[in-house]
């Protein structure tokens, strides 16, 4: 037999520190917390308002922003706090992030900057030193080298600044678009032809020219270093490797595409965002079909960038709006706007996934959070352990009714949400129109939404093995 | 005409939804300036974007630049415009594809060339699906053909520079070629030149679905070379006849054969002419291999396989990250940055240095002059003349470690014993050394214990209550007679062994506690020795208290008495009742005297009063045997068949093991147990027991038992009985039904007792429960009760006149109060058999998940997933800190760099 007492020494209960939080005793007995879940669902359901709450997505903009729209962002792989931007007028501004202030800003070219990449950190012999490649309409890439000192007495963005600039390369043709390899001293440029630069040479290394329309943007991939993809006004997006020096294989879809992002977690998927309001998730090994489908938007997209962990993308569109999509869901958890802001055009993840920066129509660079409730302030662990338990809570009731309206109920400015409404009656007439058709005539060919985007590719793939890796694909889409 | 419409409408929709913001924008804002749209982009619009084919991307019918510029119009004017900007038919042509732009200059063509346009419409209906590798064939092919079909007139020492050429002239103009002396000399020359322009020229032409238009190039093509080769065959013949006539150099030869053009100029031929025969021995060589190498593919299709070869390898390359994002993917955890480099403390002006060896000068010199002013204390390194031992003499040494050697010997075997000792599992064996080791601590003047394990012990049996039975579980055992029970049986004569010791110990004898532990035999053996020792006592003289009559005579009856309760127990061993302790009364009483006393007789009330306490029990005792005897089925049958022939009563009585073998056979505790049943072959239900061949003496016998009754009784009641002989109801032998085997052996009288059919007992059981015309009646009256009602909530005498000459007036003041469902709306209106409840709970809605979310299969597994609570209220602080951990944790200010190869 046993004997209950009731034994409580002040040791057990009473802080010994100040800072320490008193211990609550607790009794796990089920009968004293009855009725669990509907319990845990409150919790939910108040967390969820909680988060809409809290949800204060703008951050602020960058200094007085630039005098043109922005439509080049670059981000520094290698460092958090800065930030490259580009503007129509060929202003370069490099911008401290943490305190929003430009480190330097200077006239780079004549015209529209068209290409703009900070150089990575391994190729600069110590680490404050900053390098960044621009190019132009005005048929030339600059090389700058981008410290504070450099560019103490240049006041005025008139002019064309010689100071800071290393090495100019001349083209033969305006470029569009550039990147700059990962870890090797090369780079590619865009515009009539694509080509691969060194930056100990003046004239490029090779020709990887493929077709004889324009190439748009040009991007590395970040694992596989040597694989990059292009995009061409002839709504083509194209595979290349350096290592074969050759493209690889292209696609030709109905609309251009305006960019291109590898996913820095996953060496063989990349996404594209098309003018035809959609982003497409890509695997270049298979690239008869999308991965999937990111809808939402009303205009084209403009934009569109990984999140380093990965999971998540971020697009802008000409519809002034800001998106950010899960990869393996199809429809936006998140939309940001505000007033002033116009056709949004470069939309960058910040290197620890927390912050979203983009440059609109409007001049200028916006910095916004990527998760539109968190703070980033130092936590008790008291209270990192609520809001953990809170996301759990709110992603396990998900799917109530109530919560769900309320997490996913957005104000949107009435253009987008009328134009919404336009798009989803004329969708809605083409897709009864085909199924009407589809009475008629039974041998129509029933083309899945992964695929209606592409006019063809110019190599096959095997239907067995497609099959096969649809089914691997989907198998993972599952599993997350 | 109508296709035409239905596409014109479709490619209006789709305008539509692309162009769907301009438009909201322009509905919107209305009246308001249009500035935003007015905002010339050069980025978007794409005019700056195509420096080099600007001229050409104005004619292309970008979807949107055409709506950027139509924005300035009026939205029906827009409207008009994309009717009338594109053809009917084309709609492809709106996406602006390269594919199409190329279709269309195809058809511009092929209409200035008059030509059929069945072929263009064949390209554009195809698209690029319809090629296939093997319908394609290369140039080279091609040639290789031609050459085949046609007398190649040049030899084949020349044959490869000759082919060069021939890939140089893109057509393939064989006339040219065979006739143009000087461009063939050229060949070497110009080779590099024209393979350069040859490239561009490619590269300039090339589409990104050259491949698919060769098809149709393939097919002009061969039509071409066909044409030719008709022309060739003629010419060659001609040419040929004149060709060895001109005069002979380096870039002519002479032909050989002049009549017959067709033969081919060899190798020995020529080697004729040459003097020289160090050459010819070398040129001998050569005739061996004298094959021309392959012509290589032409440089478009090279570049394709290189591509398509090129891709392979990099889809391989990237293969291999799959297993490692596989694997992030299914983590449960992510912790970004993922593989963090492992920060290793740098040495700096702050850090100290760990090695000593590392002075400074500084410090080097300061110890020199401490060392030569002798202020540094010499410190010594221990050496072996340091240590104590190397003090020792080696006597002493040899005696110190023969020491320690049987120390650890000895501690060696202790620790073997300790571990054999505790491998022994027998209780008597620990008990015993338990108490050996007790009196060796009381011995050495230990206190055995110590005064707070007593108190424990104390308290535990106060607490436990051991030492009674008359404690609520053992009253509780008693009265649902579970004394049959072995264990239970044994836990309480320990329970009762306690309470003597106890006893003893409150009333302070030091009764050997071993003698309660020994058993009869012991006690006989005892007894035994006890005679002995009072025969040697006899031997030893006659003298002592001992010796004394009284103490004689008080010892005797001590023994006879001890003898007495001896063979009682022997007799209760063997199977016996308890001997009635009423038979000698006065024996037990003076026998209880006696042992208290010691030979003094005292009548004392106390004593009386404990005598019939012990009757009392003896009593409850036996009741309680007798009511255990009672339950078994066996016994009571027992007294039954002892009623109708007095036989086998012996067997049965108190006999333990057969009873508890019997006793899974009482009727109430057997209709459960299936297994039992089939086992033993006697199927019994509650009521039914049916005994064939295979059922147990017992059984068989219990059965006759039952049907002699059952034949009384028949005699009785005299009542007919007239069913098939299987199933027999016996409604007065306890109302069993008995279901007899027809082979069951000796059986007889299968024709008795009078049965029942099953139904006819349901319909007598349910008999005056008119069950359908209830559920008919609550049917109906539930849906009246959902239906819609009427109210009538007019008030009488409100708002009439009062008095006589009044009219009463007839409106009436009617509610509608909406009910659950109309009656003709109820899903249960066509089914007979059911009663669907339309009620719904709107406070439930709230909480119910319209339908099962996406990754979830079914409504089981979604439940699954609500189903473990996560708050600290329900689990373990550890196990609900893993459950809220989130999938992706990512530290502050940290770069999170790409995901690295795992196999690099």
């Amino acid at each position: 037999m046993k004997i209950k007492t009731i034994k409580r020494s002040s040791d057990d209960y009473v802080p010994v520190k100040s800072t320490q939080e008193s211990q609550l005793p607790r009794n796990l007995n089920p009968e004293l917390h009855p009725f669990e879940r509907a319990r845990e669902y409150t919790k939910a359901l108040n967390a969820t308002k909680l988060e809409r709450m809290f949800a204060q997505p703008f951050v602020g903009q960058f200094g007085h922003g630039h005098r043109d729209g922005v439509y080049m962002i670059a981000k520094n792989y290698n460092n958090l706090n800065k930030l490259a931007s580009a503007s129509g007028d060929g202003v370069i501004k490099y911008w401290n992030m943490s305190t929003r202030q430009e480190y330097a800003s200077f006239r780079a070219h004549y015209g529209l900057v068209t290409g703009l990449c900070v150089t990575p950190e391994s190729l600069s012999k110590n680490k404050n030193e900053n390098f960044m490649l621009s190019c132009g309409d005005d048929k030339t890439v600059k090389l700058w080298s981008v410290n504070n000192d450099d560019f103490s007495n240049v006041r005025s963005d008139d002019e064309v600044t010689t100071q800071g600039l290393i090495k100019t390369f001349d083209g033969e043709h305006a470029f569009q678009g550039l990147d700059h390899h990962r870890s090797k001293p090369t780079f590619v440029t865009g515009g009539a032809q694509i080509q691969l630069w060194s930056t100990e040479r003046a004239k490029p290394l090779s020709n990887l020219s493929w077709g004889a329309d324009n190439v748009t943007t040009v991007k590395f991939n970040q694992n596989e270093t040597d694989i990059l993809a292009s995009t061409g006004s002839d709504n083509s997006i194209v595979l290349y490797d350096l290592r074969t020096n050759s493209p690889t294989q292209k696609i030709v879809q109905t609309m251009r595409t305006n960019s291109i992002c590898w996913n820095p977690m996953e060496a063989f998927n990349f996404v594209i965002a098309n003018e035809d309001h959609n982003a497409y998730y890509y695997d270049m090994r298979n690239m008869s079909r999308a991965l999937n489908v990111f809808k939402d938007h009303v205009a084209a997209v403009m934009d569109v960038d990984f999140s380093p962990t990965g999971d998540e993308i971020v697009t802008g569109s000409y519809d002034k709006t800001i998106r950010i999509y899960k990869t393996n869901q199809g429809h936006s958890r998140e939309i940001y706007h505000t007033k002033r802001m116009q056709h949004v055009f470069q939309v960058k993840y910040s290197m620890d996934s927390k912050y979203i920066m983009s440059g609109s129509d409007d001049g200028n660079v916006r910095m916004w959070r990527s998760k539109a409730w968190e703070r980033s302030n130092v936590k008790s662990t008291r209270e990192r352990n609520k809001l953990e338990y809170d996301e759990k809570l709110k992603d396990r009731f998900r799917h109530m009714p109530e919560i769900r309206r309320i997490s996913k109920h957005r104000y949107v400015p009435i253009v987008i949400k009328k134009a919404q409404e336009i798009k989803n009656i004329e969708l809605n007439s083409m897709k009864r129109r085909e199924m009407n058709e589809r009475r008629t005539a039974k041998d129509k060919p029933f083309v899945p939404q992964r695929k209606q985007q592409i006019v063809g590719t110019v190599f096959k793939y095997d239907e067995k093995r497609r099959r096969r890796n649809i089914d691997d694909e989907e198998e993972d889409v599952d599993s997350d | 005409m109508a296709k035409k419409s239905k596409s014109k409408s479709r490619s209006k929709s789709s305008k539509r939804a692309l162009n769907a913001l301009e438009i909201a924008e322009r509905e919107l804002e209305g009246s308001a300036s249009d500035d935003n749209n007015e905002t010339y982009n050069p980025r978007r619009n794409g005019t700056v974007v195509n420096l080099l084919k600007k001229s050409e991307r104005r004619g292309n019918n970008y979807s949107d630049d055409e709506s950027d510029i139509a924005s300035d119009d009026s939205f029906e004017d827009e409207e008009l415009d994309s009717d009338e900007a594109f053809g009917p038919g084309d709609d492809v042509d709106l996406l602006g594809s390269k594919l199409s732009q190329t279709a269309r200059d195809k058809k511009k063509l092929g209409k200035l060339g008059s030509t059929d346009e069945i072929d263009v419409d064949n390209l554009s209906d195809d698209g690029y699906t319809s090629i296939e590798e093997g319908e394609l064939m290369s140039l080279s092919e091609i040639w290789d053909m031609d050459s085949k079909r046609t007398p190649a007139p040049a030899a084949s020492v020349v044959s490869k520079q000759s082919n060069t050429e021939e890939e140089s002239d893109d057509e393939g103009d064989e006339i040219k070629f065979q006739d143009s002396d000087i461009e063939s000399s050229e060949g070497e020359s110009g080779s590099e030149e024209s393979s350069s322009e040859e490239s561009d020229a490619d590269s300039e032409s090339e589409d990104p679905f050259d491949e698919i238009s060769d098809n149709d190039e393939d097919v002009e093509l061969k039509t071409i070379t066909s044409n030719l080769m008709k022309d060739t065959a003629k010419f060659t013949s001609k040419r040929l006849a004149t060709y060895g006539t001109g005069e002979e150099n380096e870039y002519i030869l002479p032909s050989v054969q002049e009549n017959e053009g067709t033969q081919k100029l060899s190798l020995s031929d020529m080697m004729n002419i040459v003097d020289d025969k160090q050459i010819t021995r070398k040129a001998t060589l050569i005739q061996g291999q004298n094959e021309a190498t392959a012509i290589p593919l032409p440089q478009r299709i090279q570049q394709r396989n290189e591509r398509k070869a090129a891709y392979e390898i990099s889809k391989d390359e990237v293969n291999r990250w799959s297993d490692a994002v596989k694997q992030n993917r299914r983590a449960e955890h992510l912790s970004f940055p993922l593989n963090q480099k492992v920060e290793h403390q740098e040495a700096s002006v702050f850090t100290i240095p760990v090695n000593e060896n590392t002075a400074s000068a500084l410090q080097d010199k300061v110890n020199a002059v401490l060392e030569e002013s002798n202020l540094m204390d010499p410190e010594k390194n221990t050496t072996f003349e340091d240590l104590d031992t190397a003090k020792m003499t080696p006597e002493e040494m040899k005696k110190r470690t023969v020491e320690m050697r049987l120390m650890r010997e000895l501690m060696f075997r202790e620790e073997r014993k300790a571990r054999r000792i505790k491998k022994i599992k027998s209780k008597a064996y620990h008990r015993i050394k338990k108490k050996e080791i007790q009196r060796n601590r009381e011995l050495a003047g230990v206190s055995d214990e110590s005064d707070t394990d007593l108190d424990i012990a104390r308290a535990k049996e106060r607490m436990t209550l051991k030492h009674k039975t008359n404690s609520k579980w053992a009253k509780d055992m008693t009265k649902h007679g579970m004394t049959n029970d072995a264990e239970t049986r044994e836990e309480m004569e320990e329970m009762l062994r306690q309470g003597e010791r106890l006893k003893a110990k409150i009333q302070d004898r030091n009764s050997d506690e071993e003698d309660e532990r020994k058993g009869l035999s012991d006690i006989e053996a005892e007894e035994v020795d006890d005679t002995k020792d009072a025969n040697m006592k006899d031997r030893l003289g006659k003298t002592g208290v001992m010796n004394m009559a009284f103490m004689k005579n008080a010892e005797a009856r001590e023994r006879e008495a001890n003898l007495q309760n001896i063979s009682n127990l022997r007799a209760f061993e063997n199977g016996g009742e308890l001997l009635d302790s009423d038979e000698e009364p006065e024996k037990e009483a003076l026998d209880e005297n006696v042992q208290l006393n010691k030979g003094r007789r005292i009548y004392a009330p106390i004593n009386l009063v404990t005598k019939k306490e012990a009757k009392e029990a003896d009593k409850i005792l036996k009741a309680e045997v007798s009511i255990d005897n009672s339950t078994n089925l066996a016994n009571r049958l027992m007294k039954k068949s002892s009623k109708i022939n007095n036989q086998d009563k012996k067997s049965d009585e108190n006999d333990d093991s057969e009873g508890k073998s019997k006793e899974p056979e009482n009727p109430w505790l057997v209709g459960s147990d299936d297994e039992d049943i089939s086992s033993k072959n006697i199927k019994r239900s509650t009521k039914v027991s049916v005994i064939d061949k295979d059922s147990s003496k017992e059984a068989k016998r219990t059965q006759k038992i039952d049907k002699k009754l059952a034949k009384q009784n028949k005699k009785n009641s005299k009542e007919s009985n007239n069913d098939d002989g299987d199933i027999l109801l016996d409604s007065e032998s306890g109302n069993k039904l008995n279901i007899v085997d027809p082979y069951g052996g000796s059986d007889e009288d299968l024709g008795d007792g009078f049965a029942f059919k099953q139904q006819d007992v349901i319909a007598d059981a349910f008999a005056g429960d008119n069950v359908v015309a209830e559920f008919v009646n609550e049917k109906k009256r539930v849906a009246e009760d959902d239906d819609d009602k009427e109210e009538d909530v007019t008030l009488p005498g409100w708002g009439d006149w009062a008095g006589s000459g009044t009219q009463q007036r007839k409106k009436r003041f009617i509610k509608k109060v909406k009910g659950v469902v109309q009656k003709d709306k109820r899903k249960d209106k066509r089914l007979q058999n059911v009663i669907i409840n339309e009620k719904v709970n709107k406070k439930n809605i709230k909480y119910q998940s319209s339908a099962v979310p996406f990754p979830f299969e079914n409504k089981e597994q979604y439940e699954r997933s609500l189903r473990m609570p996560l708050g600290q209220q329900w689990t373990s602080r550890k196990s609900h800190q893993n459950l809220i951990k989130p999938r992706i944790m990512t530290k502050p200010g940290e770069v999170i760099d790409p995901l690295k190869a795992p196999f690099k």
